[in-house]
């Protein structure tokens, strides 16, 4: 007999209690009688509930989610499932009915037994999830919704459920999470004024208000163009010159250039020379680097202003600045035909060839994303559907293909990617969208196409006519079968449109715009935003779902997965309903959704309530802070917390962080390296030792040059302050505690930790004394190759009250204790 | 006082271990430079043609060398190559040192899952490279043990990798305390550090110190406990570079090879092998782009080829140079093949049937060609132990590959490769 008892269910529910959405399985018409059904693995009784949240789901129906969710690769198919844990009793009873309505398909379809799956071969019917499977289905008959108390076999439920896992964080403070949010968004450090008035009430608004100015927007273009990669386009070696293909498209793309290289070839003097040089040498710069930015800068400029961000694909305009202005001839006049940073909407109507109008569609019509992800003659624009279904809902086509295809398959050449149902479950919502992008051409040019078009004498072709279209003449249009004269697209793919939508035939010209309205009103939309921005907030992509049960740690990856997801559903809703951030900024406002990320413990989880099992650990490996600065990011917190970056010994201009070093500290190009490094490792490390060797001479002279009020570093602390006194050693650790809070944040200061840095101090200049070191602040007194007593600075030679001897030994060693406070994890990590 | 003479004078009186900046800063243990094997796995990225390279189709509708040129054989060698690119050279040179694998079935025609099946064994996410896999197992406590150029560089949390591109200023980190900017035939003498070594002494000891009270906080979130580990195993790593200043070569291999392309190629494997030759290095990895040739495939596949074999050539002179080609062990291969046909555009596109070349000193597994394609290449499958072909023998896969390449290394067994199973057929390549 079966003692159905409520202990298990209060366990189960007090789990489930802490989710937001979650409220368990329930399951009507319990059969009392099939007790010995339910026990799990290990023998010990399992509710419904618990086998869905423990087996059913992590193991199979999870997979299965992957593809058959609304708007998923199987999401034309008559099983729609939430791909959420939090969505198990929906997905229980979304299962159930499928069953009922397709007995046997839950079983014949994912193993292909009789029967064809889009997805191939899930699981045959030797293998555990095909049991489980089995039993799924043997449950909707005979469920079971509590299990006998039994002293032995208790099922205590996962102990990854992902409301639990996220509730053994504990959360940066207010303060601390306004801190963190202000170095990384505007490379700005809050006073402590600032940070004692922020409180749980007013975070959100302030972190909001953080989102202005150069460095945001930084931040932002740096953010889009980890995903986007247009910044490729502005290395000489790959210029966005070159990728516009010359003045057949883009008639005036020499306006600028090309009277400089005239001005070069005409100068008579070699100095006149050089000036031309260098100012045809700066327009190209400046005009690839534009050109690079131009669909970043649209980001940040729809940002700017408050728009939806729906407006970054749905905008009937182009950003253009002096120098993409004179390329792309848009009629617009800007005062300063220098100014690099004035950036304005055109249109492009006459910079075309034959001056036609292009019809803008925000980033989908940008000439460099165009050519970043370019087609070909075969790939027909899949690639750029590819990608923009990546990039803008969240949905990776290419990401999906963990399974074996069928080989022939593969190997099909009757025009498979239509006629072949293995490769149509990819292609069927990849093709329509790839023909949205019908009128450009593989390397980005508006129709660039020729052919011969009929005419009343010759019905195969009487005249040669360019910028019909933009298919391919050859291997296509000449054989008239099956391409019409006077098709945009090809008839042996599918019809252009998106999702159950046909593109309407009075917007043929503007397909891509059609597109772009359609892509913003898909509720993938938001999501596909949240997961655009995952990398820029969080130094990472959103955990994968894991696709083999049999690994290791699946169980802890499916609860990473299920963690992030939780989160990508709730900020991508309220993103979508205006809700987000201060709530007071109308839907799909950008900085609202970043203040929602900002103070969700993805961002802010920085210790454990209790000690974590391996399984736990893992789940948890990815949240929360401890993430490594780019060499962007670190650049900019540098300047803030020294009020210096690390320049060249001789070139001040020259950031060596974003320049020399800024390969090996995990930054990339854009091209071969698109990944940053987001672990140190060694060489890495030693940028840091470098950076923090060289920077700390300059930075400590310099300040102590200031009137000691102006200092912002050494405003406690006077050159004539020794520990040989009792006020100097009281000022010199006021000086620390102000150097730990500032570097290293106010969590950080307690009396350890200005002991180790006040010792540091002592040790120094102890040893200096003993060791009779010199008072120059600059020496290289053996004259000799690596001397131990070398010690370089750059100082000021020919000002006779700049400071270049320390008769205190003071300055040495506060440039040492300095090295020890800036290398800290503390400023290299977030 | 000299410092020796003073401490010499400490000693005397007894106080010298009660003077803080005379302790000496805990540093790792010496260092073992690696001398085993070294891996170097070289990805042809975008879908490579091996019907024109080592599994030769002479069928004009696969490849219009066919209409007057065939297949090319070698003497005293079962290595056959297709008459494009410069496959000539590159075979009769090197196929002493070859093992050509043919027919391996990628399952898949997309790039990602054919980059992660070719260089994991696995078409799902989430294991690691083989190069990862032997840096972990072979070098784990070195600072460069897995260097990677770009492509597929999963590391599944069981190692680093290092990204060496740019190497200009590379000697400014291995001595990050020293001056390097200054003219060295000017008539200048500057100072040559930043700071005095015990001054450096004494921060690095503050700065273990330090590093040692964060990782001692209980509470700690996983992902801090991982980063700080980090941070502490790179900075433990930092004192072990010295070796490399010795072998990184003063002026770096042009950008330009012997056909006048642009070829990254080469700098790559000069990186690479100076970080070997330093004994920091165990495995890394190259990448050669554009071998995605769906239009005009003739001449812009003869183009990818020539670069990867120049690159390739350049990898072995460098490596005979410096003495160490008998140590060398090359991977070759690609996401996946390219079509038995030409399309309409002149290109070819995707197609799951690939090759791979295993490169090594006269080895007597080399010399020798395993697996093999139909005339329309399509995979035949072969007996595991005979090698011959068998038609319910295995049908090769990239874990088939792979597990050959740990084998190879001595490394299946481990408990990191164990961590990792291919559940692959042992197949008798060696």
């Amino acid at each position: 007999m079966v003692f159905r008892t409520a202990i298990l269910g209060v366990i189960l529910c007090g789990l489930w209690a802490c989710s937001d959405t979650g409220t368990g399985v329930t399951v009507s018409g319990t059969n009392e009688s099939e007790a010995d059904d339910t026990r799990n693995t290990d023998g010990a009784c399992e509710t419904d509930a618990e086998f869905m949240a423990n087996r059913a789901w992590p193991r199979v129906l999870s997979q299965c989610a992957a593809c058959h969710n609304d708007g998923g690769l199987a999401g034309a198919s008559a099983l729609i499932l939430r791909n959420s844990q939090a969505a198990l009793d929906e997905n229980f009873n979304t299962t159930l009915s499928y069953n009922n309505a397709y007995p046997e398909l839950l079983l014949d379809k994912p193993s292909e037994n009789n029967t064809d799956h889009g997805g191939g071969i899930i699981y045959q019917s030797s293998d555990d999830n095909y049991a489980i499977m089995s039993e799924l289905i043997a449950r909707f008959t005979e469920p079971v919704s509590s299990c006998e108390l039994s002293e032995d076999t208790p099922s205590s439920g996962s102990n990854l459920d992902t409301r639990s896992l996220i509730d053994k964080l504990s959360l940066l403070s207010p303060a601390q999470t306004y801190r963190e949010a202000a170095l990384l968004l505007s490379g700005y450090l809050p006073t402590d004024t600032e940070l004692e008035l922020v409180n749980d009430s007013n975070l959100k608004s302030k972190i909001r208000a953080l989102m202005t100015g150069d460095n945001f927007n930084a931040f932002l273009r740096e953010a889009a163009n980890d995903q986007l990669l247009t910044m490729k386009w502005a290395d000489s070696r790959t210029s966005g010159l070159s990728a516009l293909n010359g003045e057949y498209f883009y008639p005036h793309v020499s306006s600028r250039i090309g009277p400089l290289e005239e001005a070069v070839e005409n100068a008579s003097t070699d100095e006149a020379r050089q000036t031309a040089q260098q100012a045809v040498h700066d327009a190209y710069t400046n005009t690839n680097l534009a050109l690079a930015q131009e669909p970043l800068r649209l980001i940040s400029h729809v940002v700017a202003q408050e728009h939806p961000y729906s407006e970054v694909l749905t905008a009937n305009y182009i950003l253009v600045n002096p120098y993409t202005n004179d390329v792309f001839n848009t009629g617009l006049n800007f005062s300063d035909p220098l100014d690099a940073n004035d950036w304005k909407e055109a249109q492009i109507n006459s910079g075309y060839r034959n001056g036609q109008d292009l019809p803008h569609a925000g980033i989908l019509t940008s000439p460099m994303y165009l050519a970043r992800y370019p087609s070909t003659d075969t790939n027909r624009n899949r690639a750029r559907s590819r990608w923009t279904y990546y990039f803008f809902l969240g949905v990776d086509i290419e990401g999906l293909a963990i399974r074996p295809m069928n080989s022939d398959s593969l190997m099909d050449v009757d025009n498979p990617t239509l006629n072949n149902p293995d490769c149509a479950v990819c292609h069927e919502i990849m093709d329509p969208v790839a023909g949205a992008f019908q009128n450009w051409g593989n390397d980005g040019q508006f129709r660039d196409q020729c052919g011969w078009f009929p005419d009343s004498e010759h019905p195969q072709g009487g005249e040669w006519l360019c910028d019909r279209d933009a298919l391919p003449w050859t291997g296509y249009k000449e054989f008239f079968d099956p391409y019409v004269a006077g098709d945009l697209w090809y008839r042996d793919m599918r019809s252009v449109g998106f999702s159950t939508n046909e593109l309407p035939a009075n917007q043929q010209n503007t397909s891509l715009a059609w597109l772009a309205r359609q892509m913003v009103e898909d509720d993938r939309f938001a999501m596909g935003t949240v997961r655009f921005w995952f990398k820029g907030l969080l130094a990472r992509e959103p955990t994968s779902l894991p696709s083999n049960p049999d690994d290791l740690q699946y169980e802890s990856e499916l609860a990473a997965f299920n963690i992030d997801n939780l989160f990508i559903e709730e900020l991508a809703n309220a993103f979508k309903a205006g809700s987000a951030g201060t709530a007071s900024n109308g839907i799909l406002n950008l900085k609202d959704l970043f203040v929602d990320m900002i103070a969700s413990p993805l961002f802010r989880g920085q210790a454990t309530q209790q000690d974590l099992n391996a399984d736990e650990q893992h789940a948890l490996l990815q949240t929360g802070s401890g993430r490594l600065l780019t060499p962007e990011q670190l650049n900019r917190k540098l300047n803030a917390l020294l009020g210096a970056s690390w320049s060249h010994v001789w070139d001040t201009s020259r950031n060596q962080l974003t320049n020399d070093f800024y390969g090996f500290y995990g930054g990339i190009d854009s091209d071969g390296v698109t990944d940053r490094n987001t672990q140190l490792n060694t060489l890495m490390a030693t940028v840091i030792e470098r950076f923090s060797s060289e920077m700390v001479c300059r930075v400590v002279i310099d300040e102590f040059e200031k009137t000691q009020s102006l200092r912002l570093l050494f405003s406690e602390v006077s050159i004539n302050d020794t520990p040989q006194t009792d006020s100097g050693a009281t000022n010199i650790k006021q000086a620390l505690s102000h150097l730990i809070t500032r570097l290293w944040g106010s969590e950080q200061l307690n009396q350890v930790e200005i002991d180790a840095a006040y010792d540091l101090f002592l040790n120094l200049r102890n040893e200096r004394i003993e060791n009779n070191a010199t008072t120059y602040l600059s020496t290289n007194e053996a004259q000799e190759l690596n001397d131990n007593n070398d010690e370089f600075c750059q100082l000021d030679w020919e000002n006779e009250d700049a400071l270049r001897q320390d008769s205190n030994q003071v300055l040495r060693p506060w440039m040492g204790v300095l090295m020890y406070l800036v290398s800290d994890y503390k400023v290299m990590y977030l | 006082m000299k410092r020796r003479d003073f401490i010499k004078t400490l000693a005397a009186a007894g106080l010298l271990s009660s003077q803080p900046w005379l302790a000496k800063p805990a540093r790792a243990a010496t260092l073992t430079p690696y001398r085993g094997n070294f891996y170097v796995s070289i990805s042809a990225d975008g879908g490579w043609d091996v019907t024109s390279l080592c599994d030769p189709k002479a069928s004009s509708a696969i490849n219009h060398w066919a209409n007057n040129q065939s297949i090319q054989t070698i003497v005293n060698s079962p290595i056959q190559y297709a008459p494009f690119a410069h496959n000539e050279a590159f075979f009769q040179n090197h196929h002493q040192n070859m093992l050509v694998v043919n027919g391996i079935d990628s399952q898949t025609n997309a790039h990602e899952a054919g980059v992660r099946h070719t260089w994991s064994g696995r078409l799902a996410h989430g294991y690691p490279s083989f190069s990862a896999i032997a840096a972990a197992t072979l070098g784990p406590n070195l600072p460069l043990s897995y260097i990677s150029n770009g492509g597929y560089k999963e590391t599944a949390g069981i190692t680093q990798y290092t990204l060496m591109q740019d190497p200009t200023s590379l000697k400014k980190l291995v001595f990050p305390n020293q001056f390097l900017d200054y003219d060295t035939n000017g008539d200048w003498d500057p100072a040559k550090q930043y700071h005095r070594n015990a001054a450096m002494d004494l921060i690095q000891q503050a700065k273990l110190d330090r590093l040692t009270r964060l990782r001692a906080q209980s509470q700690l979130t996983p992902k801090q406990v991982s980063s700080l580990s980090d941070l502490f195993n790179a900075r433990v790593g930092a004192d072990q570079l010295a070796p490399l200043a010795e072998t990184m070569p003063e002026e770096l291999v042009s950008n330009i090879d012997s056909d006048g392309q642009w070829n990254p190629l080469m700098r790559q494997a000069q990186i690479a092998l100076a970080a070997y030759e330093a004994g920091l290095c165990v495995a890394a990895d190259l990448s050669m782009w554009g071998f995605d040739t769906h239009a005009n495939h003739d001449e812009e596949h003869t183009t990818a080829l020539q670069k990867l074999q120049n690159g390739i050539n350049y990898l072995w002179e460098e490596a005979t140079r410096r003495g160490i080609e008998n140590r060398l062990v090359v991977f070759i291969s690609s996401d996946f093949g390219r079509t038995p046909t030409y399309n309409d555009g002149d290109g070819k596109d995707h197609w799951p049937v690939s090759s791979a070349i295993i490169m090594a000193k006269e080895q007597r597994w080399t010399n020798k060609v395993v697996g093999a394609t139909t005339s329309q290449h399509e995979t035949l499958n072969i007996n595991p132990t005979t090698l011959e072909l068998d038609k319910n023998g295995v049908q090769l896969q990239p874990k088939h590959i792979q597990q050959a390449m740990r084998e190879l290394a001595g490394i299946e067994n481990h408990e990191i490769s164990l961590r990792f199973p291919l559940n692959a057929e042992s197949i008798r390549f060696f």
